[in-house]
């Protein structure tokens, strides 16, 4: 192989290698520049946003190069009349350029991001993340999450716990510390603004913590089909993993409120939100026992049985054939 | 020799010099089987790949049909579906509006079609079994009954599926669990989930047929002078694919059995304790037996096999597009052996970041973090081939053939679908965008992009060897500028609204989530895009059938290709495939514009080197 080629290949593969350095740079700036991600709305979810970038500029890097590359190839190479194409079957030198060049990159990304994940998807609160502490229990099941607040008892499983369906509200600045789970099939919480993503699945309780730092009331207007601009209060809370036919409609909002708005909610007093019609909505917890009241009964055993589970141990299956039949301990 | 001698077109049926499992009972000269030997049940490997090839271009159109029904849907949610695709759901499923139950047996039908019916069979069964044997030098498969037997395994698969959409039940007994099916929604399913685990699993019974037979005839069969290092990549690249369907496969049928005790037979494999009994909503018609099952262990099985199954839908294509690329660069192809590396790295590796399907599934964040690792590291050998590719490129000869122009759009394709796969080969950004838009823009852009892409160069490729005629090369160009243009309007935009948080398989969107209502422009365009895609694959199949009649007639060699199917195997290939005896390699596959070539820019593997030259190198 010629000097001028070596030359021309090491040029070729210096760029990359460029590229990296002012991702880096660019990084460091925070932000969405390019209006990829929804609005972010918890300190993690900048930190993802970052690395996103950091992937953004060197994806959009290598892919640029490789398109130009192949284009300008294409035009310089084009069959001529009598020009004969070279006769060569490789080359050692270049080949280990372009093996260890993206190897580097590719190891670099992996240690770079794995504080993050194990931060983010720690079951415990990690170290050194201050702030008040709310528990919440996030139930899933067929098209709905349920919430649920262990009471003036900070117990949960007990007769003073609230509940509500649709509506999540946790204070501000708060480190909400919730336990995931489904009743029937596999659901996915999801928190776009969050940047934030666990599967709700059967048979596991799943820990996880989130840390909002923008009041819901702050959310910046987003826009709907047709370009305006529309105010909501809250933040999207989305089922992400296929669950059924009505799957598109499993929503529920998360109300980032002040921590005095979110003590009298969790006392089980009413706080006003937006309707989205131009009034107010009232959003209360109801009393945990007041679903049997109601009448949903199977859906409400079925909680409950999974709380004794995780409580008293041993699982029961009332339809197990070895299973203990039904009231003979209740 | 590069056009066939006389001596080659008068071959003989009855002489074998290598003893191949040929299967012609006693052949006489020139005695021709009946239609019904000839064209349903086969033994030559040459007419089992036209099979393959003409069911899977066929089931293309169902598929495709299918992710109209999805497109049009985030393009016009609640609108009746226009034109003679509306007409046509109306008169299979009663109605031309695309609810819930119509919408995820959709998408859920048309990735089973798409991955079972079309891409695997198309770049396995049909290019798998015409290549090997001519591009080896083999009579034919080791196992012809067996390689029959893999192809109407496809069959019955083919009407459990189809099947499955057609119950009493509508709509809502049809399939409509995803392609992965996940219990317990899988479990708690309408008989639509049965039919399709048994399709499943005879599809699975035929890719493992194949890839016995393929490693057996690669391994066995190669003719005198064909080392491996001298056989074109196509076949290394179907020899390890064949490797990987062999040791992946049979983990999803077992997935499958099982899943279909849980539903039909009440065990619980994958059916935890404590679930809501029966259906409150009356969505599904079973009832899930709770016991002690994991749901996660599912995923596990799914994914052990169907992340090796993605490089089974890729690495084939990999190989026809580097044939191509070498071919119509007049160039060798640089880097061979590293070629073959990494493709084998690429296998091995794919063995051991099934879990990057899982980082949001409950499993331990640790455990996540080495499927991170092996993930990150699975990029790497794609990208070696890609840089090969350019650099085969650089310095060529390049002729813009239509093939080559398919070729060419897959390494572009690929190299945003390789990128794009490191977002979410990153844990943290997987967090946002694992089972958003963006993942299917990701799967789009390799398996459209890249494999199908692939699939059309070796069509366009083989199609003279095929039929002893050309395609059409003026449709040809219309169909890859149209399909290239309207593939990118279709799934760009779906890496912007699969970051800005647009979920996957979902039917209204829109209803619940503003911000998503804001993506509906982009939506419509997408959907635009993918049925002017759809229309053009229409002038493809036209071309196609058409060609196989009225195409120009081909000559022997009209590529001035140097592998074995075109320098000594006559057009059109009887049964055979050889004259009366095999033809004998002397060097490796691309020896494009070699100074030992003299005048020519080819020089055909089985051309003896001139009396008293060196031996080749290579
Ligand atoms: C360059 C290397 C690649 C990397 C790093 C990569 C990475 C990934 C990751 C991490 C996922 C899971 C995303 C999620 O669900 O959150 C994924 C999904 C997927 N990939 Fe790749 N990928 C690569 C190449 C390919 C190739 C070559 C194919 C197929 C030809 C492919 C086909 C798929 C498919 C079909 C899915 C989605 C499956 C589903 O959930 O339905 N990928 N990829
Ligand atoms: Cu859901
Ligand atoms: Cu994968």
């Amino acid at each position: 192989m010629s000097p001028s080629i070596r030359t021309r290949a090491a040029r070729l593969l210096a760029l990359p290698a460029l590229l990296a350095a002012a991702s880096l740079l660019t990084a460091g700036c925070s932000g969405d520049p390019l209006h990829l991600m929804p609005e972010a709305a918890s300190h993690e979810a900048h930190q993802v946003d970052e690395l996103t970038y950091l992937i953004v500029w060197l994806t959009i890097g290598t892919f640029v190069l490789v398109q130009a590359v192949l284009l300008w190839f294409l035009w310089a190479y084009r069959a001529k009349p009598g020009v004969r194409a070279s006769h060569t079957h490789g080359n050692h030198a270049v080949e280990m350029v372009w093996t260890i060049t993206p190897a580097a990159i590719l190891v670099f990304l992996a240690v770079y991001q794995m504080g993050l994940w194990s931060k983010m998807k720690s079951t415990e609160v990690p170290q050194g993340i201050e702030g008040r502490k709310v528990p919440v229990q996030i139930m899933a099941r067929q098209f709905e999450w349920y919430f649920r607040y262990p009471g003036a008892d900070g117990q949960f499983a007990t007769a003073d716990d609230l509940v509500r369906q649709g509506d999540l509200v946790v204070p501000v600045n708060a480190v909400c510390h919730a336990e995931l789970r489904s009743l029937d099939v596999i659901h996915s919480f999801y928190l776009p603004h969050f940047r934030f993503k666990q599967d709700a699945v059967p048979g596991l309780q799943t820990k996880l913590w989130f840390r909002p730092v923008k009041l819901s009331a702050d959310r910046e207007p987003v826009k709907d089909r047709l370009g305006r601009l529309v105010k909501l209060d809250y933040w999207d809370i989305v089922c992400a993993e296929l669950c059924g036919n009505s799957h598109t409609y499993m929503a529920a909002r998360l109300y980032v409120v002040s921590d005095a708005d979110f003590d009298r909610y969790a006392k089980g007093e009413a706080i006003q939100v937006d309707d989205q019609k131009g009034g107010k909505r009232a959003i209360q917890l109801a009393k945990w026992d007041a679903g049997a009241k109601r009448g949903e009964g199977a859906f409400w055993t079925a909680w409950s049985h999974q709380d004794d589970q995780t409580v008293k141990g041993p699982p029961k299956n009332p339809k197990h054939p070895f299973a203990a039949k039904a009231g003979e301990e209740e | 020799m590069s056009a066939p001698s006389a001596a080659l077109q008068s071959h003989d049926h009855g002489a074998h010099d290598h003893g191949t499992a040929h299967d012609h009972g006693t052949a006489h000269e020139h005695h021709e089987p009946g239609f019904f030997r000839k064209y349903i049940w086969s033994h030559d490997h040459k007419m089992i790949g036209k099979q393959f090839l003409v069911t899977s271009l066929l089931w293309l159109f169902v598929g495709g049909g299918l992710a109209l029904i999805v497109r049009w849907q985030l393009g016009w949610p609640g609108e009746p579906i226009p034109g003679p695709l509306g007409a046509l759901v109306k008169a299979l499923w009663g109605t031309d509006l695309v609810d819930g139950n119509l919408y995820n047996m959709a998408f859920t039908m048309h990735a089973s079609v798409m991955i079972f019916f079309v891409i695997i069979p198309m770049l396995v069964g049909a290019f798998g079994n015409f290549c090997i044997p001519l591009l080896i030098g083999a009579r034919d498969m080791a196992f012809p009954f067996l390689n029959a037997l893999s192809y109407w395994f496809m069959w019955p698969a083919f009407i459990l599926l189809t099947w499955s959409m057609f119950l009493p039940g509508g709509t809502g007994d049809a399939p409509a669990a995803g392609w992965t099916s996940y219990p317990p929604l899988s479990a708690i399913a309408g008989d639509g989930q049965s039919l399709w685990s048994l399709g499943v699993f005879f599809a699975g019974g035929s890719s493992i047929m194949g890839a016995i037979n393929y490693i057996t005839t690669i391994v066995t069969m190669r003719g005198p002078g064909m080392k491996f290092f001298r056989m074109p990549l196509t076949v290394w690249a179907i020899f390890i694919t064949s490797v990987l369907t062999f040791l992946a496969t049979p983990v999803v049928g077992s997935a499958q059995i099982l899943l279909t005790m849980d539903r039909l037979f009440g065990s619980s494999f994958f059916i935890p304790t404590g679930l809501l009994e029966g259906n409150a909503l009356g969505v599904g018609k079973h009832t899930a037996h709770g016991g002690g099952g994991s749901v996660v262990l599912y995923q596990h099985l799914f994914w052990f096999y169907s992340h090796p199954a993605v490089y089974i839908m890729i690495l084939p294509a990999m190989g026809f597009v580097s044939d191509v690329l070498a071919v119509f660069s007049r160039k060798p192809i640089f880097g061979y052996r590293p070629m073959v590396y990494s493709i084998s790295g690429i296998a091995g590796l794919g063995f051991i970041v099934w879990g990057h399907h899982m980082f949001q599934a409950g499993m331990n964040p640790a455990l996540g973090m080495t499927f991170m690792l092996s993930t990150m590291m699975i990029a790497l050998p794609s990208a070696i081939k890609t840089f090969n590719w350019l650099a085969t490129l650089w310095r060529g000869s390049i002729r813009f053939t239509v093939p080559m122009c398919f070729a060419l759009a897959f390494v572009s394709m690929f190299v945003i679908g390789g990128l794009s796969g490191i977002y979410m080969a990153s844990t943290p950004t997987d967090m946002h965008i694992h089972d958003t838009y963006f993942i299917v823009a990701h799967i789009h852009y390799v398996l459209f992009g890249g494999s199908l892409m692939g699939a059309f160069a070796a069509t366009y490729y083989w199609f003279p060897k095929m039929f002893g005629r050309h395609m059409n090369y003026g449709l040809g160009y219309l169909h890859f500028f149209l399909s290239l243009a309207s593939f990118n309007l279709t799934f760009w935009l779906m890496h912007v609204v699969g970051l800005g948080g647009m979920h996957r398989r979902t039917q209204n969107p829109y209803d619940k989530y503003v911000y998503i209502d804001g993506m509906l422009p982009a939506n419509r365009i997408m959907t635009i895009g993918a049925i002017v895609l759809g229309f053009t694959q229409l002038i493809f199949l036209f071309n196609f059938f058409r060609s196989m009649y009225r195409g120009k007639k081909a000559s022997q060699n009209p590529w001035d290709a140097n592998t074995l199917e075109w320098t000594a195997a006559p057009t059109p290939t009887p049964h055979g495939n050889f004259g009366p005896s095999l033809p004998v390699t002397h060097r490796g596959p691309y020896e494009y514009s070699s100074p030992e070539a003299g005048g020519r820019d080819w020089l055909p593997q089985n051309e003896a080197p001139p009396e008293g030259a060196p031996a080749a190198a290579h």
